[in-house]
This record gives C-alpha cells, sequence and structure tokens, in this order.
C-alpha cells in the first residue's frame, strides 16, 4: 500500500503558515500503483480548490503498512481551503533521527513538515525557477538548514 | 495474481482529511456514515464511491 501526503504551506505578511485538515493530523490520498504521484497530488489540490505554485516531494517514510510520499504544496496566501480546515502558523521542530541503517522510531507531521522546508530552503537555493517563484520567502526560510538527501524513513531512494 | 471485483480494495479520503479503506461494500457504508455524522449530508452509493481509488488486494 502507498499513499501520498500534502502539506500545503503559505507565507503571510513575513511569517509561514500550513493547513490543515479537521480529520487528520495531514492529508494523505491514495496511490494507485502505476500512477504518477505528482499527477495524483495536483488532482487532490484542485478537488481541494487549491492551486500550488510550488510542489515538490520532500521525503518519504513507513507509517504502519503505508509507503508515505510527502509533497510541499507552496499555495498562494490567498488560498481557501475547505472549511473546516485550520490555517496554523508554523513553529520549528526537531527533525525525527534514526541511526545510519535504521528509521526513526516515530515521526510526527511536525518533523515531517520541519523536514519538508528544510528541502525547500534547499531548493530555494540551488534552482533558479524556485527561487523565483518563493521571492520574499529569503527571510523566512533562512533559518531551515537543508537536509535535502536524508530520507525519513531510512536510506535515501 | 487475481484482481477481481470481489477482492478489490478501495480507499476514499474525505476533503476533511478522514480516511478510509476496504472492500466496495465496507467503504459505501463508511463513506455514507462519515457523511451523514460529520458533514450532516446523505450520500449515494453512487456519490460516495465517486473519489474511491482502486487499490492492489492485500495478499
Ligand atoms: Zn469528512
Amino acid at each position: 500500500m502507498q499513499a501520498i501526503e500534502i502539506l500545503p504551506v503559505f507565507l503571510r505578511k513575513g511569517h509561514l503558515w500550513s493547513l490543515c485538515p479537521e480529520h487528520a493530523d495531514s492529508f494523505v490520498v491514495a496511490w494507485p500503483v502505476g500512477a504518477q504521484p505528482e499527477k495524483i497530488t495536483e488532482q487532490a489540490m484542485v478537488h481541494l480548490g487549491m492551486q500550488p505554485t510550488v510542489l515538490h516531494s520532500t521525503s518519504w517514510r513507513q507509517a504502519g503498512k503505508e509507503l508515505v510520499l510527502t509533497y510541499i504544496a507552496v499555495v498562494p496566501p490567498s488560498s481557501v481551503p475547505p472549511p473546516s480546515w485550520q490555517i496554523v502558523e508554523i513553529a520549528r521542530s526537531e527533525l525525527a533521527r534514526g541511526d545510519a541503517t535504521a528509521p526513526p522510531s516515530s515521526i510526527g507531521v511536525a518533523q515531517v513538515q520541519e523536514h519538508a522546508l528544510r528541502h525547500l530552503a534547499w531548493l530555494r537555493k540551488d534552482d533558479p525557477a524556485i527561487a523565483r517563484l518563493l521571492d520574499g520567502w529569503s527571510l523566512v526560510l533562512a533559518d531551515y538548514v537543508p537536509e535535502p538527501f536524508r530520507a525519513l524513513g531510512g536510506l535515501a531512494l | 495474481m487475481q484482481d477481481s471485483e470481489s477482492t478489490r480494495q478501495w480507499q476514499v479520503t474525505c476533503v476533511c482529511g478522514w480516511r478510509t479503506s476496504g472492500a466496495r461494500g465496507e467503504v459505501v457504508s463508511a463513506v455514507i456514515a462519515h457523511g451523514r455524522d460529520t458533514h450532516s449530508q446523505d450520500l449515494t452509493e453512487e456519490q460516495a464511491m465517486s473519489q474511491a481509488v482502486p487499490m492492489p488486494a492485500d495478499e
């Protein structure tokens, strides 16, 4: 079994905000075998009524019987999530760490999001197209130490 | 490996984040109950399955 987790975020008034569903820690959709994950993610965002400006996979992990691939979705600050969703200011979080050959014993969504933002901080420096799209994010991402190649679930893919 | 209608598994994610999975009948029942209890919506079987994604059956 495999699934896709989407973490919508936006920048407003110099702060980062996440959009969170009411009845789950994060928004997770089925990922049928053979389907392109970015297409599934785009379709899910359209279904939620939000149009991402940046959509990027940032980590994967094993959660129970599922392999979960996480996408960070940067959306405009004017985005309107479904009515029951909450908009929460993002706080820093310690990363979940395992050892050299084993994944962390537990991984929370806040830690996955922290990892995603560190990845985004690196991407913004490395990819001119992303840098253009994230114009104005330099200050808010400055404190995020990029760790782009450390897969949350264990060894890098 | 067989993937007939009887063994096929489905998954649904509601826009509120709630998820369910299982055989068609289980998913339909769960989605209808969720719609009624959480969103005060009465869904038909067709509506319940409209967002369902087929998954490979468990071995
Ligand atoms: Zn719901």
